[in-house]
């Protein structure tokens, strides 16, 4: 039931592209710039230890480089969740790196305004350490690196000038990997970033 | 826009298609024997991390198996807990182990570790066969009026039922005297009080629960030094004190032995302490310094105690002093097997663990003699001693010091003041006989 589920969802993705391929598709001045997001505020939201969604504030750092309607982004994201009291506690550290691959749907300019609507597809490695703590001795236990991926969509808005400027960005995604519950993660991101033209 | 409406299109179903294609995690595969990370005591060493293998599990997602079946914030329809299943989250190590990887799933993990350990205890004990398995485990237990910090047995689902804990302590959860306490509980319920008329009143039930704060035991050592006949008004009448003694008793013994239970499973006297500092005083089995004591109440004391409850507080405290008061009986039984424990450890040349076994055994072998007696039993007044007198007939080969052990204990606890207990010799080996003569030849 599973393979036939993702046998129908892939072919009937691949055949909405399909129609597309025979329009002809204005192309957008050429446009390249390197982006550092040094800031961005994620949330994603899994099941903790109440058991109900409770959500996650990853920091989160990217840098990313843009031609036209593409672009690619690296993304490394930390964070950790602790649970119990002084007597039994663990603490389980999240982190994971991501390469994005970004599609623009939508992107329109004026002066020295840029905006874009996209889509984007991850693909990365994870890795979790888990810290328990007992009646004072303790002691951490890793995962090693495991691979997850994720699928994105958002908008991001350029401001430029001659020699540099500024974008914000609001992206919705979801993470799938191994351990993760629910699984894909949903969450968002809000981005802000320094722009260097090339 | 024709296009963008597509694309979109598209987007949706490749998202979807990634939701399909989630790898599984790897506690999904996991079944049969698993091993994991717990928090687990050994009467020798106390808590310490330790890998564990857990036995028979069916689902290591919900970590249930052979043993447990858990229930996260379970109701009670028809007698049955309901609810959805806890879910766990594990990382794997690379060493192949299962690290729980928050607070919740190391308490699942602990519980059925324990519970599993608790299974072949009643085996080797003697008690394999009286539960049902898996065992249905509440945990995350919401209670009316947000109480937190405990865990019960309730006999109507048959279950047990564990609240959330926001103390400094060792968790409730994790704390495998406790846990031992609460698996006593339902031996207890299934042979001496199922399908009796006592069953509603002396389980754990969650009225019970409520009302057994441990205000109550501060409330009763003040209370219990007064006579009835110090405060005016009207005495319980007979019929309803019988049916108060029974129920303090039945509870008292229920709850001593319990707490014996625990003590022999961790090798810890005070192991509700560990996640309850407050009840220290009141439930510590370490019976030296000034807490040496082998009294056990006599049923004039009992009587004295209810008529005292009775004439001080309103209807509702009454019955709360009644269930409270419960607790300081079956601290007095628990102290005496401990200290009965030791002295037999001594006599038989047993390590201390091998000795609460063998004690254990006697007390489940008491427990059928306990329903006869006690509760099918037309006898207005179950006293303490013919409890101990049960317990010497089920002692296998009863040794000298045992003897005058258990001997001093029924003379210590008597009303009966022309009444003392010796150790005779005849074919069968020691055996306890009551003399009518001078209690002074006796001691």
């Amino acid at each position: 039931m599973r393979l036939l589920a993702v046998f129908l969802l892939l072919t009937m993705s691949w055949g909405a592209w399909a129609q597309e391929s025979r329009m002809k598709v204005k192309t957008e001045d050429t446009v390249s710039l390197l982006a550092l997001y040094p800031l961005a505020y994620e949330m994603r939201y899994e099941r903790g230890n109440s058991q109900d969604l409770e959500s996650r504030q990853p920091m989160n750092f990217g840098l990313g480089y843009h031609r036209s309607r593409y672009s690619v982004l690296f993304e490394y994201s930390h964070f950790s969740d602790e649970s119990g009291n002084s007597t039994s506690s663990i603490e389980r550290k999240h982190q994971d790196l991501l390469m994005w691959g970004r599609y623009n749907l939508v992107a329109g300019a004026e002066e020295h305004m840029r905006g874009i609507v996209y889509l984007g597809a991850g693909v990365g490695g994870y890795e979790e350490e888990v810290v328990t703590t007992f009646m004072g001795s303790s002691r951490s236990d890793k995962t090693g690196m495991k691979v997850m991926g994720g699928a994105a969509a958002g908008l991001e808005m350029f401001m430029t000038g001659r020699y540099g400027g500024v974008s914000a960005a609001l992206e919705g995604r979801a993470l799938v990997g191994a351990d993760f519950d629910p699984n894909p993660i949903f969450g968002v991101v809000l981005r802000l970033g320094l722009v260097l033209p090339l | 826009m024709k296009r963008v409406f597509s694309r979109i299109t598209a987007t949706i179903l490749a998202v979807g298609t990634l939701s399909a294609c989630a790898p599984q995690s790897e506690t999904a595969e996991e079944k049969g024997t698993v091993r994991v990370l717990a928090p687990q005591t050994d009467s020798k060493s106390g808590y310490a991390l330790k890998t564990v293998d857990l036995l028979g599990i069916s689902d290591l997602q919900t970590v249930s198996g052979k043993f447990v079946r858990f229930f996260m914030s379970p109701r009670i329809v028809k007698g049955k807990l309901t609810g959805r299943p806890a879910v766990s989250r594990f990382i794997k190590n690379q060493d192949g182990e299962f690290i729980p990887a928050n607070e919740m799933t190391q308490q699942l993990v602990a519980i059925y570790a324990h519970t599993q350990r608790l299974a072949q205890l009643d085996d080797e004990l003697g008690a394999g066969g009286i539960n049902t398995w898996p065992r249905d485990v509440g945990v995350g237990v919401r209670v009316k009026g947000g109480q937190n910090n405990n865990a019960y047995y309730d006999g109507d689902t048959d279950s047990m039922l564990v609240v959330p804990y926001n103390q400094a302590g060792l968790p409730i959860a994790i704390n495998g005297g406790i846990l031992a306490h609460e698996h006593f509980h339902s031996l207890f319920y299934k042979v001496v009080l199922k399908s009796t008329e006592e069953a509603k009143v002396t389980a754990h039930n969650l009225e019970d629960f409520l009302e057994s704060s441990p205000i109550i035991h501060e409330e009763l050592s003040q209370r219990g030094r007064l006579k009835p006949s110090d405060i005016e008004g009207a005495e319980l009448a007979e019929a309803a004190l019988q049916k108060y003694y029974r129920q303090a008793m039945l509870r008292g013994l229920n709850e001593g032995l319990a707490d014996y239970w625990g003590w022999m499973y961790t090798g810890n006297p005070d192991f509700i302490a560990q996640s309850l500092p407050k009840e220290k005083m009141n439930r510590s089995l370490d019976v030296d310094g000034i807490f040496a004591t082998y009294e056990l109440p006599s049923e004039a004391t009992i009587k004295n105690s209810i008529q005292v409850f009775y004439k001080t507080g309103d209807a509702k405290k009454f019955e709360s002093y009644v269930t409270g008061y419960a607790y300081v009986i079956g601290t007095q039984f628990s102290r005496m097997l401990k200290s009965f424990t030791e002295v037999s450890a001594k006599e038989r040349s047993l390590e201390s663990l091998a000795a609460r076994k063998e004690v254990a055994k006697v007390i489940l072998r008491t427990l059928s003699v306990l329903k006869n007696d006690l509760v099918e039993s037309k006898d207005a007044y179950y006293r303490a001693e013919k409890y101990v007198l049960s317990f010497a007939k089920e002692l296998p080969e009863m040794k000298q010091a045992e003897c005058e052990f258990l001997a001093g204990v029924i003379n210590a606890s008597t009303d009966e003041a022309n009444t003392s207990y010796s150790c005779k010799k005849n074919a069968d080996g020691l055996i306890l006989e009551a003399n009518t003569t001078n209690t002074q030849e006796v001691m």
